[in-house]
């Protein structure tokens, strides 16, 4: 038995079309500029210059067009006179043991509140969207969700950098230095001028570093954060997290299967983290959980041959770790430092 | 009274792989004060005096006082409490001997986990974060307490409940506990979990305030009673 798509998003869903946007942001009694700091194009919010105080931050958020549009697009005809509907912002920390949500007010076609949080309890990256949900259970219309406490419509996802991640890049996998030319291990050991050996057949796998190579202990434990050692360490870790990633999801992929129920699944432990990462990156109008079963029903189908598009779907991933690794910021920033 | 705050550190990869059997055993009382088994924390302090990693009676009935206790002494936020390798210096370097103690029962043998694993399965982070995400807004202690020790009440319950991102929202998991109350059927309470998981992909459970999602889950729990008995059996994989 396999889950169909429907399952995941079967009535009519307004996906990523809340107009959402920030329109103030306080820390304390102290007001923050949001034009600096919020890059309303990219869906990005770095606020990192502001963790080291105490205080929580304050980001007050619209939700736009909330009208007959939106309505016509969510919710069957009879209902669209008084909408059966609250707006939520919800920020989600990376790690996905922080979440804080707010209800937004509704007046004059635009939903607004303030969304509440510390810095301190946010891992360094979070999302902030806007959910709309059913207040009340409706009469059944093929194609509406109509009971109460269905999600009904979302909103592009905004990337809060909340801080300086507490655990460094990578920091779940155990990445070890050695010099590969006196390595135990042959294949390292014959092909000593390597800068990486991930030892996928470990469990858990285990990154080697090449210490014999002049320089890069130096280099890749900078901790610079401007400067031109900055921009070569980044670079350098880009090229390798890069193939990395991909080695450690194929893995990952190979072990999916199916429980009990004839659900698919995949063990828990890194396996599970890396795909939940990259379905958050996949599926982002969909909520973690819900990405994930999607993603997984997706790689089962593909291993069992049921699916003629496994070439799409690899296409997906190499761009959804591309997106994980975050490479445009590596990029400006190279270029900035360049020029 | 407050005492001296110290640096708050993490295990390194060489601290991680010196958890061996020995160390299990209590051969090795604690982990070695050797530098590079551990490093700090950037910016990270930690009031260790104030916390007392020595439980009088250790055992399940102890935990849900263990758990408040270590809650409100050490004093750190969750961005920190998500670092499975700073439980894991805590564990070693300061709780060795009371999570031996605690978690050595019968013939079992102590599992590494309970030092070095996961924060579902580390036997301080556990606790930790069993009080962390059952305080509420304008919560009492008396009513944390409570709170606390119905999700500490088995091993299977704990486990399940902090291993689903879902629930790890004080008003989902309290809504969770108010529902389900003290029915210590596992396979109830997975068949829950199995359908919350399932549901959450049109309902957003996720964002809903406790007694919305006690309501959503009485209705479940109601549901999942009237489709079948549910034997008591052990529960499934009981770790030591």
């Amino acid at each position: 038995m396999t889950i169909k798509r429907q399952r995941f998003l079967p009535h009519a869903y307004a996906n990523r079309e809340l107009l959402f946007t920030i329109t103030e942001l306080r820390q304390g009694d102290e007001n923050i500029d949001v034009d600096p700091v919020f890059d309303a194009e990219r869906g990005k919010l770095d606020l990192r210059d502001f963790s080291s105080c105490s205080d929580p931050i304050l980001v007050f958020v619209e939700v736009r067009g909330v009208d007959s549009s939106l309505y016509e697009k969510i919710l069957p005809a009879e209902e669209r006179q008084a909408p059966p509907l609250r707006y939520l912002a919800v920020l989600h920390d990376a790690a996905g043991w922080y979440r804080v949500v707010a209800p937004l007010k509704q007046m004059d076609g635009v939903a607004s509140g303030c969304i509440k949080f510390s810095p301190r309890d946010s891992t360094g990256l979070a999302t902030l969207e806007a959910v709309a949900v059913r207040t009340k259970t409706g009469v059944r219309v093929s194609g509406f969700a109509t009971r109460l406490g269905m999600r009904v419509a979302s909103s592009p996802l905004i990337t809060v950098m909340t801080r300086e991640p507490a655990q460094t890049p990578g920091g779940s996998l155990d990445t070890r230095w050695e010099d590969f030319r006196t390595s135990t291990h042959s294949r390292r050991k014959r092909s000593s001028k390597r800068i990486y050996y991930l030892e996928s057949t470990a469990e858990p796998p285990v990154l080697w570093l090449n210490r014999g190579v002049t320089d890069l202990v130096t280099v890749l434990e900078s901790k610079a954060t401007t400067g031109q050692r900055a921009v070569v360490r980044d670079l350098l870790n880009q090229a390798i997290a890069g193939p990395v990633w991909y080695g450690l999801i194929h893995t990952a992929i190979l072990s999916v299967e199916q429980d009990e129920d004839e659900l698919p699944t995949v063990r828990e432990g890194w396996r599970r983290g890396l795909l939940i990462r990259v379905a958050g990156k996949l599926y982002p109008g969909m909520s973690r959980e819900q990405g994930f079963n999607y993603l997984l029903e997706r790689l089962f189908e593909m291993k069992q041959g049921y699916r003629d598009d496994a070439a799409v779907l690899i296409e997906e991933m190499v761009a959804a770790i591309h997106d994980v690794l975050d490479l445009p910021e590596i990029v400006r920033r190279a270029f900035k430092e360049l020029a | 009274m407050m005492g001296q705050k110290t640096p708050l550190m993490k295990l390194t990869n060489q601290g991680l792989a010196a958890i061996d059997a020995a160390f299990l055993l209590g051969t090795t009382e604690r982990l070695p004060d050797d530098p590079s088994f551990a490093a700090q924390i950037e910016g990270e302090t930690v009031d260790l005096e104030g916390v007392n990693f020595t439980i009088s009676k250790p055992g399940p009935e102890s935990d849900p006082d263990a758990a408040v206790t270590l809650h409100q002494k050490l004093g750190i936020r969750r961005g920190v409490a998500t670092d499975s390798k700073m439980w894991a210096w805590l564990a070693t370097r300061h709780a060795a001997g009371a999570l031996r103690r605690r978690w050595t029962t019968g013939e079992r043998k102590l599992n590494r986990n309970r030092f070095v694993g996961r924060l579902v399965d580390n036997g301080l982070s556990r606790l930790w974060w069993a009080a962390e995400l059952t305080l509420d807004d304008g919560m009492g202690p008396k009513a944390h307490r409570h709170a606390v020790g119905l999700l500490l009440l088995s091993q299977y319950r704990t486990d399940r409940l902090l291993s689903m991102g879902l629930v790890r929202h004080p008003p989902v998991i309290l809504g969770v506990l108010d529902a389900i109350g003290k029915d210590l059927r596992w396979q109830v309470l997975n068949e829950i979990c199995k359908r919350l998981g399932l549901l959450a992909t049109t309902y957003a459970i996720d964002l809903m305030n406790r007694e919305d999602a006690g309501d959503f889950v009485r209705r479940l729990y109601k549901d999942v009673r009237s489709g079948r008995d549910f034997a008591t059996e052990d529960e499934p994989g009981a770790m030591a």
